[in-house]
């Protein structure tokens, strides 16, 4: 019996992926979110192109889920619920959730916090914790898989852990990529340091733009690889669910 | 009959029914579900269903609410705190009566 209320559970929460609306929404944003770095690494640096792209980036960054969960929500009222019917959590589900996403979030800020106390008060660390970030959007493919591979356990639902398996080979790639920047072109940034007339948050930020411009090309790549995967398994799993749930005609409900 | 058997003859009967232990073991599952979602999940007819659903409002396990979701009618059902504690309570016997008798 606890089996049995463990997998309505499971199914439960595999019900908001059962139409593959999530899959699309998560492509689109991670296509569209591949554009701003792509075009921010070919621009020139300074150029209008750059501003608008990073500044584009920001706003995905910041509005994007939100406007995706709302635009799914709104899908789903007219295209799931009329068709398998509506379906609401458990509180205790979403304040796990809630939770889960304050820690990541509290994680991410103590990371980026411990990185700024190491470049600014550590200055023989400095330049190697800069170099290191060239790591990050390794580190995020990483955090991918494993939201991945969580969601495939959670929902039992396969397709999430050949997404996870995905997320995984490309974070690998980037990472192969990455150790290549570092060692085919060895950057010391204290020549920045000193342009900048001893500033250290212009000498920062030069330091970042500099490493960065040649790796966002990758995390372009990376959002655009996974991104597609995610739409095609989305739009794959939406044309089996519509054409195993044709909307009813005529009465609803108890009607 | 041994007294921890006697148990299964205690149980709570509204729940025992095939029907409606599937539905209160779906509704545990979430905070609500509207008809379609429980119609599709048991298996049962509307009819069927529907008068499931009005012992299990009667008995107090469950709280229905009727609403539109713009022009069309919504039943959402939603498993009351009494309902989730009579739902424990008849899982425990169960297991207990299970346990009990393995062989």
């Amino acid at each position: 019996m606890t089996d049995n209320i463990s997998n309505l559970a499971r199914r439960t929460c595999a019900y908001w992926f059962i139409d593959g609306l999530a899959d699309i929404g998560s492509g689109i944003l991670f296509v569209v979110l591949g554009i701003p770095y792509l075009l921010w690494s070919l621009a020139p640096q300074g150029s209008a192109l750059a501003k608008i792209a990073s500044t584009g980036r920001d706003v995905l960054l910041l509005l994007g889920i939100a406007i995706l969960f709302i635009v799914i929500r709104v899908a789903k009222q007219h295209s799931t619920y009329p068709r398998t019917g509506y379906l609401e959590e458990r509180l205790s589900e979403r304040r796990q959730v809630l939770k889960i996403g304050a820690m990541t979030l509290t994680g991410v800020l103590v990371f980026a916090g411990l990185i700024t106390v190491g470049i600014l008060f550590f200055p023989a660390f400095g330049p190697r914790l800069i170099n290191g970030l060239v790591y990050f959007p390794t580190f995020f493919g990483l955090f991918l898989t494993i939201v991945q591979v969580v969601l495939g356990f959670r929902t039992d639902i396969k397709r999430f852990f050949v997404l996870g398996g995905i997320a995984a080979l490309a974070s690998m790639g980037l990472a192969v990529n990455s150790f290549i920047y570092l060692t085919g072109y060895p950057v010391d940034w204290r020549p920045l340091f000193a342009s900048s007339s001893g500033s250290i948050p212009v000498g920062l930020s030069l330091a970042f733009i500099n490493l960065f411009h040649s790796v966002y090309q990758d995390v372009a790549f990376f959002c655009a690889l996974i991104g597609l995967a995610m739409l095609v398994s989305g739009l794959v799993v939406r044309r089996s669910y519509l054409h195993q749930n044709p909307l009813p005609v005529g009465a609803h409900d108890e009607d | 009959m041994r007294t921890d058997l006697r148990s299964l003859s205690d149980v709570d009967r509204l729940i025992h029914e095939p029907s409606r232990t599937v539905i209160l073991a779906v509704l545990v599952a979430v905070e609500s579900a509207d008809f379609l979602y429980l119609q599709r999940e048991t298996g049962l007819t509307k009819g069927n269903l529907s008068v499931h659903l009005s012992k299990l409002e009667e008995a107090g396990y469950i709280a229905i609410e009727k609403t539109y979701r713009g022009k069309i009618p919504l039943t959402l059902c939603r498993m009351t705190d009494l309902g989730r504690q009579a739902f424990k309570n008849y899982r425990e016997q169960l297991k207990l009566f299970v346990d009990q008798t393995k062989a």
